[in-house]
């Protein structure tokens, strides 16, 4: 960022990114002084998965503090460009404040090169800059990155807030990964069609709206592939879904 | 009085602050008498020019001639193709930029001024983004790119930018709107527009020939035809790029400006005469020099 002092010319180019490094000085430790007996983030979840030729990501639309459910329609996946998305899963205010910056800065690389990054290229952008942002702050969100490119096909990056990056088939983060990682062990293969996707994405949100102490009334699902990201309309309580399948279980035994 | 570098301090020696030896002093004194005080930006000049800043208009002068117009619903902007080497390849030559969703920019003068101002505003677009959550408006951007100019026509040790830039866009009411930035800092909205080498006889034409109200087509044959006073003719010369209410800027093919060019040059051309009437054409033709002569 250019900018002159009144008393010398001095020109700063940062790494021509957008937003400020130095901004909150507040770390994620400085944080946990607050008294918080469970770190705030965990109980936000994400999920995602490979499909054939699309990914799908799903993410808690619910912001709590405390013991108070503020709201229950938000929406943490960002998309950052027509065929990637971000889901983020974390402290609220760090997760909004990373993934809108990471919204604009690949959005910047793209008007101003010219032409669009890939999954791989943008995965490894937001792992460097959280790593190097680690050294002065903490941003406590969790991320999924999926993405769609034409060579490449589908892809699924898992970003821990540490900034450990992983090119991975199905990935999720929160308390809720505890169950949802398991639904999708058993039920994940590859080349998932879209629908036996959406089925996946069902169980596993009813296993985490089962089992999960916390209640997550709705999740918000969406699928990224070659059209672009589009919100899956499923059913916003799953609860009765099981049931639904069990049932179709006992038909079958019958 | 400035001083020559034995009379000042040591470390001032080749600063604004000293008279600088330049042969040029001598031999050009006698056409450019303001020369002692073109050397730096900072410095004003006894008749209120700072001549960097002139220089950086000549500058843009020089460039390949570009073109804005505004019409009822859309903003046009057209740009000379100079011709490229046969070696190079001409795709990578970029004239219009978008600088972001919404927004377009063409500029005129040396072109990697136009790349580093074009690269600081898409990130001021981004940054305006983040800030206010919402897309930063035409005055905003042009009002920005002004303020970078001009920081270089204030500050010493470097020199101003020697592009001028037509900022294109809608408002928020979803009107289209044209600026203009200078070197000198300066913005200004207009109605059509041109910058670059020969912009003087495009902007002749765009006077007599727009009106308010203009369609987007009649918009894009004007601009085509302020263009074909500056380039030779033919579609390869010169690029256009609109922008419509959707505020999606489109780039015209090749093909497309072939065929309007075609019409436009076909208007041009005066009507064949019918066989057979050439000597009642000659006597017309001495009739209208008649008319000329006479006082």
């Amino acid at each position: 960022v250019f900018f002159f002092n009144d008393t010398a010319t001095t020109e700063i180019y940062t790494r021509g990114i957008v937003g400020s490094v130095r901004c909150v000085q507040e770390t994620g430790y400085q944080r946990r002084v607050h008294g918080d007996s469970q770190p705030q983030k965990d109980m936000e979840c994400s999920f995602g998965f490979r499909g054939k030729d699309f990914v799908i990501l799903g993410a808690d639309a619910s912001i709590s503090f405390r013991v108070f459910n503020l709201k229950t329609t938000e929406d943490k996946i960002y998309p950052l460009d027509n065929t990637i998305a971000l889901a983020g899963a974390g402290d609220p205010a760090d997760r909004a404040v990373f993934c809108e910056l990471m919204q604009r800065n690949i959005q910047f690389f793209k008007y101003r090169d010219g032409k669009n990054l890939s999954t791989h290229a943008v995965a490894n952008f937001i792992r460097t800059f959280l790593a190097d942002s680690l050294r002065e702050r903490m941003y406590q969100c969790d991320s999924l990155i999926g993405g769609f490119d034409q060579g490449e096909g589908a892809s699924l990056y898992y970003l821990d807030y540490l900034a450990t990056l992983q090119k991975l088939d199905k990935a999720a983060h929160g308390y809720g990964a505890y169950f949802v990682l398991t639904v999708m062990d058993t039920h994940w293969k590859e080349n998932l069609t879209l629908e036996e996707g959406i089925e996946l994405a069902k169980m596993c949100i009813a296993e985490m709206q089962k089992r999960l102490v916390v209640n997550l009334p709705n999740i918000i699902v969406k699928c990224i592939d070659a059209k672009g990201i589009t919100i899956l309309k499923l059913s916003q309580n799953l609860f009765h879904i099981r049931f639904l399948y069990k049932k179709k279980k006992k038909k079958k035994k019958k | 009085k400035q001083k020559t570098a034995y009379e000042m301090q040591r470390g001032l020696v080749g600063s604004e602050m000293c008279i600088r030896d330049s042969i040029n002093a001598e031999y050009m004194g006698s056409f450019n008498m303001s020369n002692r005080y073109d050397a730096a930006v900072t410095r004003f000049s006894p008749s209120g020019h700072l001549f960097q800043v002139d220089y950086a208009f000549e500058a843009v002068k020089k460039g390949a001639c570009a073109v804005g117009i505004k019409t009822k619903d859309s903003v046009i902007i057209g740009v000379e193709r100079k011709a490229t080497p046969k070696l190079q390849d001409s795709s990578t030559i970029k004239k219009i930029f978008q600088i972001d969703n919404h927004l377009a920019m063409a500029c005129a003068g040396l072109t990697a001024d136009a790349r580093v101002l074009t690269e600081r505003t898409v990130l001021e677009c981004q940054q305006y983004r983040l800030t206010y959550d919402q897309p930063p408006t035409v005055n905003y951007i042009a009002k920005f790119v002004a303020k970078v100019m001009q920081r270089y026509t204030q500050v010493g040790g470097r020199r101003p930018f020697g592009i001028g830039s037509l900022i294109v866009g809608f408002d928020q009411a979803k009107e289209p709107m044209l600026y203009l930035t200078e070197p000198s800092g300066s913005y200004s909205l207009w109605k059509a527009c041109s910058i670059g080498h020969n912009s003087k006889n495009v902007t002749e034409l765009l006077e007599k020939k727009y009106k308010d109200g203009l369609n987007h087509d009649e918009g894009i044959k004007l601009a085509i035809e302020g263009l074909l006073e500056v380039v030779e003719s033919g579609n390869k010369n010169m690029e256009i790029a609109y922008m419509q209410k959707d505020e999606k800027l489109v780039k015209m093919t090749d093909e497309e400006v072939k065929k309007l060019v075609e019409v436009i040059e076909k208007e041009k051309q005066p009507p064949a005469p019918a066989p057979g009437a050439g000597k009642k054409q000659l006597h017309t033709q001495q009739k209208y020099c008649l008319l000329y002569t006479s006082p």
